[in-house]
């Protein structure tokens, strides 16, 4: 049973000096807005405005010197209604013409196709502590460039924010969805001439958390979503039509053929299409959003040789259909919202399933949001109506992993069956099926003063230890999810040799069961045969705030230097 | 037809095609062709590599740079699926001139140059318009081969890295000379790689080969000088971690037609005088009244000066136009703006020293590597110099001190400059910083129980540029992250380790106030493995505790030789002391040990014992350069791995 007395002191004392230090912000807005506007014919406007108050040398220096406003010159034009920093004594600086500068944007860069796309950066000159950046410009969208408003904004920013306003203007005859999470502000209705506007006004927001892991599908990050889809299958069908028009297939069948020419078996042919759009087609990091939600034609990227994630699924989707092997497309979000609601912007990443699995379109393996089992709610984007979840059960660990150790002198062969975790499958091996891999290793034991040896126990390739949760800090706001398949089950078996003896250790993290799961532990010695069993049980993969120190208890048991490693002493 | 076939007939469809398949049956075969066994596992293998460069009586360079390379492997098709060249607008002007791909079935297909991008290359921090071309190759397959051709017009300042009536603005500002600074090593095994210059028979040219052989002529051709360089079949360069810079260690070619330094540094003197970058403005005046006022001596005022402009001028380059890259900014483009690049920055300090009474320059320097005696301008930095009242030059920089408790960053140690002063210069060296002026100490005591739990305390104390890095959390980092920050520094010592408290002082932010200091005490449960008879624990002060600063461990010290020359981030003294109290009874099996060594690169001495139940480890090492000769390696990775060691696990037995 665990020492409750000492670990719920130093609990609390780390709670106690956590609390004691109250952060000071480096920078506040003053007020922030963004004002979206769809007009009658299709245009769209998005305007922003900040006054924003630099305190400290980390945000003049380092963090708010220049704002950045990508666009697509084609259809898009920047145009700016003020800009200057006031300083503390009142003396106003204009932001002179050679502070605003057009560059290519970073995720652009080596893609000709998407050359166009430009970057308006601004330098906000004349900057001191306790100055006041105003900053208000407008995102100007011509008719046939984006066809509906499409919204999915964190609501929290990097600094405080005294007064944000978000608003939304909508011809009267269309339809406007939104929906507002995890912060509460009464929308204001107005109906004039025609337009009707939602307004949200948000006051005394906090700076949003520099935690690590910090997802808006975690459900505690205060979002808007807002379209004026009619609905989410509406926006994933415009973005279906891009894939696969019918006048390329006989093309991309006779391409995909080619490209399983010497493959005989389906899993092959696949595991071909596969490589082709893996290692042989660059990936861009463009995002759909920034391309307009636009995919190029499946020809241009082959013969361009790189592809955003979007154009890869494509590719991928089309070629596999093109070989009848009934690929679906997915889209999955970056949190859920009632219908209407989730435009293409809040879509986090595309994915095809193929004979069960979900394929990553940007590197081999499982599909990214797939890791995380369900965290991301799923659309299925080529057959209508269908809402994912992928089939996860419940990945209990009844069986361990198991570590066969022999020590000879300073060395120890392992022969080791572990669980692979999502992190390693890969097609075709089955999705989401425990799979068992064998593996064999030599191992070296660190010698010690005076003829004593450590060896530490080897662990599986994707252990959670690797996720480095055991080195979070002791407190956290926001929600962490967890992988899915999270948790460990380990037996080592370890033969002594004869000129050797184990000294049992007397500390190790002791077993342990809280809200957040179990950590057990223990060391058996019979005869030359030592037994160590180590298994982590985590009840749920979403650990809410409450639960995390509780979580980050059985993290740092399952750490635990002591209990990984066994002391051997010469005889 | 088979399916590959088919495959090609598709792809070719998307590309332009030229057939010179008539032609190709008349050549001979050309030798450039074939497969290269030496090279197998190669991504790529450039055939040839050169640049040829006609020199104009104004110093103007006209370049033209070619290159054919074969693709060996899928990754090698992916990197050369485009071609990209760099330019600055404001003083060159690029373009494509041709490209060619010999697909490997013996299809040649011109690409269309006039469809090459040229455009604002994306940029942060320095946003002075930089262009580029680039040219969609696209798809290649192992055994293609590419060829291309860029004409180029102009030259390049500063390192950072149409065809007009009006060729102004690509004579260099030191009219009528020339120079380049030609990298000779590979990324690809490069069957040839050719430099050439052309010059008009009145320009002399001084040059040197360096770190290698090459085969070099000059030849006097159609009234002009010809001087060629030419390396045949090298590989990629084997770097050594932690090495010097490639252009320090790496075959290269300087070439200058400038006679001395002394000639740069008068000409760099005379156009920003020329320009009155430095002409005083009265609302930085009153600034520069205010920061003074109650100074006495001239080092109180060179200090708060200096230090004002690093913390208070940010790095963001915006564009003067005409003269960008050489000129630095006038004061009331600085003081206005508030940001610049570091000529700027320190154009601002040099200002704001002439305000003040000073006599103040700027100077040029190369960050990261080697300036040799060839006037070349391979500088990537600007900083100042002041004139003291000894009438000695005192080097600055305030782009590299912000927040530092220095005037001159040791980072920048060993480090040639330029300065431009009225007399003119030769080339300098910033010396050697003694390491005792960037010392970090750690002090610890700590207990420890029969369970092997630990509870403790430690001071930190540093200065110089170990004192900035401990202290940058405070000063640039976020506030309300300060408690993490601190806690992660015992959290990498063991995720159990819990922070009792910690005092870091009223304002850590005040680098002028003193030399940081940091209280920490803490518990860690289960800090030592315990059995029923004895404990094995590593020291505290040596268990990954404040590892940003110790970069000496971040040199891998198994290499047993270097070839090359080795960098560590600053010279540093290492003090750490550790007492640790045990439980009644136990005692260190090892017994204690001293040890101690001294060379011209690295001095340890280190000590273990044991008095009572109290252990007593010290630590002094000190490295005591920044830069150091591949002979130094032995005497730092003595020094080091013998620190190191008492860095092991301790055992202690009842």
């Amino acid at each position: 049973m665990k020492n409750i007395s000492i670990y719920n002191v130093i609990l609390f004392l780390g709670l106690l000096f956590s609390s004691a230090v109250q952060a000071a912000p480096e920078a506040e807005y003053r007020t922030l807005s963004k004002a979206y506007t769809l007009n009658p014919d299709g245009s769209q406007e998005y305007r922003y405005s900040m006054e924003l108050t630099l305190f400290t040398h980390t945000a003049m220096n380092r963090t708010y010197g220049e704002s950045f406003v990508v666009y697509n010159p084609q259809y898009q034009e920047v145009k700016i209604h003020h800009s200057y920093t006031r300083q503390v004594d009142g003396t106003i600086i204009e932001t002179p013409e050679n502070a605003f500068v057009e560059v290519l944007p970073r995720r652009a860069a080596n893609a000709p196709g998407h050359n166009h796309l430009k970057e308006l950066v601004i330098v906000h000159t004349g900057l001191e502590l306790g100055a006041t950046i105003y900053l208000d410009y407008s995102v100007l969208t011509k008719p046939g460039y984006l066809t509906e408003l499409d919204i999915f904004e964190e609501i929290e920013q990097t600094s405080p924010v005294k007064e944000y306003t978000i608003s939304i203007s909508v011809p009267q005859s269309k339809s406007l969805h939104s929906h507002l999470a995890q912060v509460k502000a009464v929308p204001q209705t107005d109906t004039t001439e025609g337009k009707k506007t939602v307004k949200w006004v948000f006051r005394d927001l906090p700076a949003a958390s520099q935690a690590p892991r910090v997802w808006t599908a975690n459900g505690d990050v205060p979002f808007l979503a807002a379209s004026t889809w009619r609905t989410e299958e509406e926006a994933l069908a415009s973005l279906f039509a891009q894939f696969n028009p019918s006048q390329d297939r006989l093309q991309f069948l006779t391409f995909a053929e080619a490209l399983t020419e010497h493959v005989k078996d389906e899993e092959g042919k696949i595991s071909a299409v596969l490589e082709y759009v893996y290692d042989k087609l660059d990936l861009s990091p463009l995002s759909l959003q920034e391309t307009g939600y636009r995919l190029r034609p499946l020809d241009e990227v082959t013969a361009s040789a790189y592809a955003t994630a979007a154009e890869k699924a494509n590719m991928l989707y089309t070629l596999l259909s093109a070989l009848e092997y009934a690929p679906t497309l997915w889209a999955a979000y970056q949190a859920e919202a009632p219908d209407g609601a989730l435009g293409l912007s809040a879509v986090k990443e595309l994915f095809v399933v193929v004979n069960g699995f979900p394929l990553s379109v940007t590197g081999k393996g499982v599909s990214p949001v797939c890791i995380y089992g369900d965290l991301y709610p799923a659309r299925n984007v080529s057959i209508k109506g269908i809402k994912g979840k992928m089939n996860y059960p419940a990945f209990g660990y009844q069986e361990p992993a198991t570590f066969q150790l022999r020590i000879s002198g300073k060395e120890v062969q392992s022969a080791a069956r572990t669980v692979k975790k999502l992190t390693e499958v890969q097609f075709p091996e089955p999705f989401p099926d425990k799979i068992w891999s064998e593996t064999a290793e030599t191992l070296k034991m660190q010698e010690l003063p005076s003829g004593y040896l450590l060896l530490t126990l080897p662990e599986g390739k994707a252990d959670i230890r690797k996720q480095g949760f055991q080195s979070y800090n002791s407190t956290r706001e926001k929600t962490l999810s967890l992988l899915y398949g999270a948790g460990e089950y380990n037996v080592y078996t370890v033969e002594i040799p004869d000129g050797m003896e184990l000294l049992i250790q007397t500390n190790p993290f002791p077993s342990v069961k809280n809200k957040a799961g179990s950590y057990e532990y223990s060391l058996q010695q019979e005869g030359a045969t030592a037994t160590v069993t180590r298994k982590l049980t985590l009840d749920t993969t979403t650990i809410t705030p409450d639960l995390y120190p509780d979580f980050r208890e059985l993290m740092v048991a399952w750490d635990d230097q002591v209990a990984r490693s066994l002391l051997l002493r010469k005889k | 037809m088979n399916k590959k076939q088919l495959l090609l007939l598709f792809l070719s469809c998307f590309l332009t095609v030229y057939s010179q398949e008539d032609e190709s049956c008349a050549l001979p075969v050309d030798p450039t062709m074939q497969i290269f066994p030496e090279y197998p596992d190669a991504d790529c293998v450039v055939l040839a590599d050169s640049i040829h460069v006609k020199v104009d009586p104004t110093g103007s360079g006209s370049f033209t740079v070619y290159k054919k390379l074969r693709v060996q492997t899928w990754k090698g098709a992916l990197a050369h699926r485009i071609v990209k060249y760099e330019y600055d607008p404001l003083t060159a002007f690029a373009k494509f001139k041709w490209a060619t791909i010999y697909r490997a079935n013996g299809d040649v297909v011109n690409l269309d140059v006039t469809q090459a991008c040229d455009y604002a290359a994306p940029a942060r921090a320095i946003y002075w318009g930089a262009r580029e071309i680039m040219l969609q190759v696209g798809r290649l397959e192992p055994g293609d081969v590419v060829e291309y051709e860029i004409d180029k017009k102009g030259f390049t300042y500063a390192l950072l890295n149409s065809l007009q009536d009006d060729d102004s603005r690509f004579i260099p500002p030191m009219r009528g000379h020339f120079y380049d600074i030609v990298p000779f090593w590979v990324n690809y095994p490069t069957v040839r790689k050719t430099y050439m210059v052309s010059l008009p028979m009145e320009k002399e040219l001084q040059f040197q080969f360096y770190h290698g052989t090459c085969q070099s002529a000059m030849r006097y051709q159609d009234d002009r000088k010809v001087y060629s360089f030419v390396m045949e079949n090298t590989v990629p360069f084997e770097r050594e971690p932690n090495m010097v810079d490639l252009f320090d260690a790496a075959p290269k070619l300087f070439m200058s037609s400038t006679p001395e330094w002394r000639d740069k540094s008068l000409w760099f003197h005379n156009v920003n005088e020329e320009y009155d970058s430095f002409h005083a403005w009265p609302d930085a005046q009153k600034k520069v009244d205010e920061l003074v006022r109650g100074k006495k001596t001239e080092m109180e005022k060179i200090e708060v000066l200096t230090h004002w402009v690093a913390d208070n001028i940010r790095y963001s380059g915006i564009s003067m136009g005409e003269g960008e890259g050489f000129t630095l900014h006038n004061t009331k483009m600085n003081y206005t703006d508030r940001c610049g690049v570091c000529k700027d920055i320190a154009g601002t300090l040099i200002s704001f020293l002439r305000m003040a009474g000073f006599e103040a320059y700027p100077a040029m320097t190369m960050a990261g590597s080697r300036v040799e005696e060839i006037p070349a301008d391979h500088f990537n930095h600007c900083v100042a110099v002041v004139k003291l009242a000894n009438g000695t030059y005192m080097p600055l920089d305030p782009t590299w001190v912000p927040f530092v408790r220095e005037l001159w960053s040791s980072a920048e140690q060993q480090q040639h400059y330029l300065p431009g002063v009225p007399e003119g210069s030769d080339l300098c060296l910033t010396p050697v910083s003694a390491p005792e002026n960037h010392y970090v100490r750690i002090h610890a005591k700590n207990k420890l129980d029969e369970k092997g739990n630990l509870k403790g305390s430690f001071t930190i104390t540093a200065e110089g540029q170990s004192d900035a890095n401990i202290r940058r959390m405070f000063t640039q980092g976020w506030q309300v992250e300060w408690t993490n920050q601190l806690e992660n520094q015992l959290l990498a010592v063991s995720p159990k380790a819990r922070i009792v408290k910690v005092d870091y002082g009223k304002d850590p932010k005040n680098y002028m106030a003193g030399p940081v200091r940091i209280t920490f005490q803490y518990e860690i449960p289960g800090y030592a493995l315990a059995t029923s008879g004895e404990m094995v624990f590593k020291p505290l002060v040596m268990n990954n505790l404040y590892a940003q600063v110790m970069s000496h461990l971040r040199i891998d010290t198994s290499l047993e030789t270097r070839k090359y020359g080795f960098k560590d981030a600053c010279s540093r003294l290492v003090e750490l002391t550790e007492e640790m109290d045990l439980p009644k009874g136990y005692r260190l099996t090892e017994g204690g040990r001293t040890d101690s060594f001294a060379s011209e690169a690295a001095d340890f001495n280190g000590s273990l014992s044991q008095t009572g139940s109290k252990i007593r480890l010290t630590q002094q090492l000190a490295l005591k350069k920044r830069v150091y000769e591949a002979a130094d390696w032995e005497g730092f990775r003595t020094a080091v791995n013998k620190h190191k060691e008492f860095g092991n696990y301790w055992v202690v037995k009842k």
